[in-house]
């Protein structure tokens, strides 16, 4: 059951002061976003390690009361962005409303954006800067 | 009829005997009869001294000083002529207060109805025909003796270029006051201050700093006069006071000249707007030279930032603008409002003689009065505005002279003018204005042409109001040149070579006037990033609500403003470097569930505009439900960077230097994203969330 980062070698990682982190990978052009709980696990994940491990680590930083459920639903969105990659680690659901009840931490959120999404968005979101035909004069 | 007999006159010499009688009785019949006001006596002959006051609908107090005058001070008839100027020759005292001058040797009436204000004492001085003009109040008294004593001192004083007052004195006739101390109150500046050197009426007079404008005296010549950009109320003391010294003269009291006020215990029946003496003052203080911070400060203490700030960037807005480069600004019919609203300035209304036959006569009619009001003013240029769609004309000092002479005076001769120019445009069209400005916003150079003056006043208005504007022909190579043209059915927006819109109506231009300006400062950013989002600050932190555009931004950015808010933006919120939001202060531009924008400028709701940069507070992605509950959660930072990242403009791949600024902007923020509700309702739970500005 290893968990291990994805080798990426133009990763610029922040953390913000509520705990959550920025993750620009510019070989890849995304950006990703981590709560704390989920920057929690990418934090546990510096070096080659398990499931048990990552839990233990992120009782530690984050909270005595992350199981080891709630650690794997970070691994496994870490690994769905392609931040991590895993083996031997089972791919079922975590049951994510019953580990929100029951843990009292949030869960954990990976979001990311393309360069490709970001750069469209721009094109979309600027609007045309005329509102009819142009007539040379 | 009338034409034939135009043609008759029109073959006679002008200066026969018939032709001035004839054309007396065709001036009848072109000139319709309108609600009389009382005409100005004829100039009488020249005195020595003008005893003058304005008055307004104050026929009581006027008669019984004018009487005084005669009655308590026979001695100085002879010398002595009196003039009332009535500030409200439509109102219930003129037609009395007129009658006077048939009863009253030596009596002049003079209307002026054109603006209202204590600097109509302006006036008269020019309308005077004597050496020294007295200017008083006309609720005052003098002293038994006083007048006869200051003709005689003034006749020691043919050379004199210094002001003449003297001491107040209270309902028990004991002195309440020499001289004014310089010092702000109430709205005010100068306080009653006593100079024990004036307890003999006998003593010599002595140089005093200022007084109040009750009763003052000066050799019409010396006269420094009003700026005449003045409306309203206040202003007076201290700022005439100072001319006189600049002129080389001292202000005096003389401590014969007593005088009692009567204080009208309920108040002024004339509206006093804090506006006029907040423009007063600042217009002041800009003519001498003087930093306008004790005025600024003192206003801010009196009425409190809420009230005082808006109205002094009214003015300061205004002294900005390209209209102020005239000295007076005049309307011809009309609403006034309406001008005001256009130019950004108090316009002196001029109602035109209403000719039926051709209106055309009333116009030259009003034109000519208007330049022979100019003349008598000294005003150096002028600027006429009449019509609908307005239409603006110039004229300079040096214009005047052939203008009056061109221009006729009477109906008949008008109309005998007009037969052989067809219009007044053959005078004026050559003054009419090209309008400039330039605009320097976040480094992007922005020209403004237009020659139509209503489509002026919508650029001026529009353009980033509250940024100070360039002399269209001193600001050198703009980065974009806007212009608008007025064709006879539309008017076209063009940006440099290019039409981008057009329109039945100027203000129908304004959003895609702003959409064009946007464009053209978002390209040319520096050191700034931005994002779609309202901005407004709360306290010392900026709220920031991004969002793409139609998302509602607006709405709820001029709800907050309502609810007391800065204003920031309504759709651009520029980041630095540091993370901090800078102001970026277009107009809102609001639907009101209409599906066309409207501009609406931040003052319309109260607000001011930011002036600082802000550090981020609180980010609120939210979306409209129109059926929905408000509904939102907090959410990390890191993800409303994200969002950020969605609204910006720019490209993350081509602007690396973004991550940094936007996470330093979300880094103290705040974040939450949800669903919200209507403007009014969101606005509350936001408040609530935001809670009280700190």
């Amino acid at each position: 059951m290893q968990v291990e980062r994805t080798s990426s070698n133009d990763l610029l990682v922040d953390k913000l002061p509520d705990g959550s982190k920025v993750i620009v990978d510019r070989e890849n052009e995304m950006v990703f976003s981590l709560n704390a709980t989920a920057g929690a696990a990418w934090d546990a994940c510096n070096g080659p390690t398990t499931l048990s491990k990552v839990a233990e680590d992120m009782q530690r930083s984050l909270d005595p009361r992350v199981t080891e459920e709630l650690a794997l639903e970070a691994i496994l969105q870490l690994q769905e962005k392609k931040l991590v990659t895993t083996s031997g680690l089972s791919s079922g659901g975590t049951r994510r409303a019953i580990l929100a009840a029951l843990s009292g931490i949030a869960l954990p959120l990976v979001v990311s954006l393309t360069m490709a999404e970001q750069a469209r968005a721009t094109a979309t979101t600027s609007g045309p800067a005329t509102t009819a035909a142009p007539t040379t004069a | 009829m009338i034409e034939y007999f135009l043609g008759v006159l029109d073959q006679m010499p002008r200066t026969s005997d018939v032709f001035a009688h004839a054309s007396q009785i065709l001036d009848t019949h072109l000139l319709q009869p309108r609600n009389a006001t009382p005409l100005a006596s004829p100039p009488g002959p020249e005195r020595f001294l003008t005893i003058a006051m304005a008055t307004f609908d104050e026929y009581d107090a006027t008669y019984l000083t004018t009487q005084s005058i005669r009655m308590h001070h026979p001695e100085i008839a002879d010398e002595t002529a009196i003039l009332v100027l009535d500030n409200h020759p439509s109102g219930p005292a003129a037609p009395a207060l007129k009658c006077l001058d048939e009863k009253v040797k030596g009596y002049r009436y003079v209307p002026y109805d054109r603006f209202t204000g204590t600097t109509v004492k302006d006036f008269l001085f020019r309308e005077a025909n004597s050496e020294f003009v007295l200017v008083m109040d006309p609720h005052v008294l003098f002293a038994p003796g006083a007048l006869a004593k200051l003709v005689a001192f003034l006749k020691t004083q043919r050379h004199s270029r210094d002001l003449f007052q003297g001491p107040l004195v209270g309902d028990d006739l004991s002195v309440r006051g020499t001289h004014f101390n310089p010092i702000w109150s109430r709205g005010m500046f100068g306080q009653w201050g006593i100079d024990e050197r004036a307890a003999d009426p006998d003593a010599p007079p002595f140089e005093i700093p200022m007084q109040g404008m009750g009763v003052f005296a000066c050799r019409k010549e010396a006269w420094p006069g009003f700026n005449p950009r003045f409306q309203g109320f206040c202003v007076e003391e201290g700022y005439l006071h100072d001319k006189i010294r600049r002129n080389g003269g001292k202000v005096m009291c003389l401590p014969f000249l007593r005088w009692l006020h009567r204080f009208r215990p309920g108040g002024v029946p004339y509206p006093l707007e804090w506006a006029d003496r907040v423009r007063n003052y600042l217009i002041a203080y800009e003519e001498l030279g003087l930093d306008n911070a004790p005025v600024r400060e003192h206003f801010e203490s009196l009425l409190g930032a809420e009230v005082a700030h808006p109205l002094m960037e009214t003015a300061l807005r205004g002294m900005a603008s390209s209209y102020y480069a005239f000295d007076a600004l005049f309307a011809i019919d009309g609403d006034p409002t309406r001008y005001q609203e256009l130019v950004g300035a108090p316009v002196r209304c001029v109602a035109a003689h209403k000719t039926p036959w051709n209106p055309e006569i009333g116009r030259v009619l009003a034109h000519r009065s208007i330049l022979a009001e100019a003349v008598q003013q000294d005003l150096r240029r002028i600027l006429v505005l009449e019509g609908d769609p307005v239409r603006g004309f110039t004229y300079e000092a040096a214009d005047y002279a052939r203008a009056l002479a061109e221009l006729p005076e009477t109906p008949t001769k008008t109309a005998l003018w007009l037969r052989k120019q067809g219009t007044l445009e053959t005078v004026a069209r050559a003054m009419t204005l090209a309008y400039r400005f330039g605009v320097r916003a976040f480094g992007c150079h922005i020209a403004v042409e237009t020659a139509c003056l209503e489509a002026y006043s919508m650029l001026d208005r529009y353009i980033f109001p509250s940024l100070p504007r360039m002399a269209g022909d001193a600001s050198g190579q703009p980065d974009i040149t806007i212009r608008v043209v007025r064709t006879a059915e539309q008017f076209q927006l063009w940006v440099d070579p290019v039409m981008v819109a057009s329109a039945a109506n100027a203000i129908d231009l304004v959003p895609p006037l702003i959409r064009v300006v946007d464009d053209a400062v978002l390209r040319r950013l520096s050191g700034l990033r931005a994002v779609h989002a309202g901005a407004v600050s709360w306290g010392e932190r900026a709220l920031l609500l991004p969002g793409v555009p139609y998302a509602g931004k607006s709405s709820l950015v001029a709800e907050l403003l309502r609810q007391g808010a800065t204003y920031f933006s309504d759709e651009y919120a520029l980041i630095d470097a540091e993370g901090r939001v800078h102001p970026y202060p277009r107009p809102l531009l609001l639907r009101n569930g209409s599906p066309l924008h409207h501009p609406v400028l931040p003052g319309e709701c109260n607000a001011t505009v930011g002036k600082a940069p802000a550090s981020v507070g609180w980010i609120l992605s939210l979306q409209y439900q129109p059926a929905g509950t408000w509904n939102i959660a907090a959410v990390p930072q890191s993800e409303a960077l994200l969002t950020l990242f969605r609204n910006t403009p720019h490209v993350l791949a081509d602007s690396p230097d973004m991550v940094g600024a936007f996470q330093r902007a979300v880094a103290g923020a705040e974040c939450y994203a949800g669903h919200r509700t209507e403007a009014v309702h969101a606005v509350g739970q936001i408040l609530q969330l935001v809670g009280s500005p700190s």
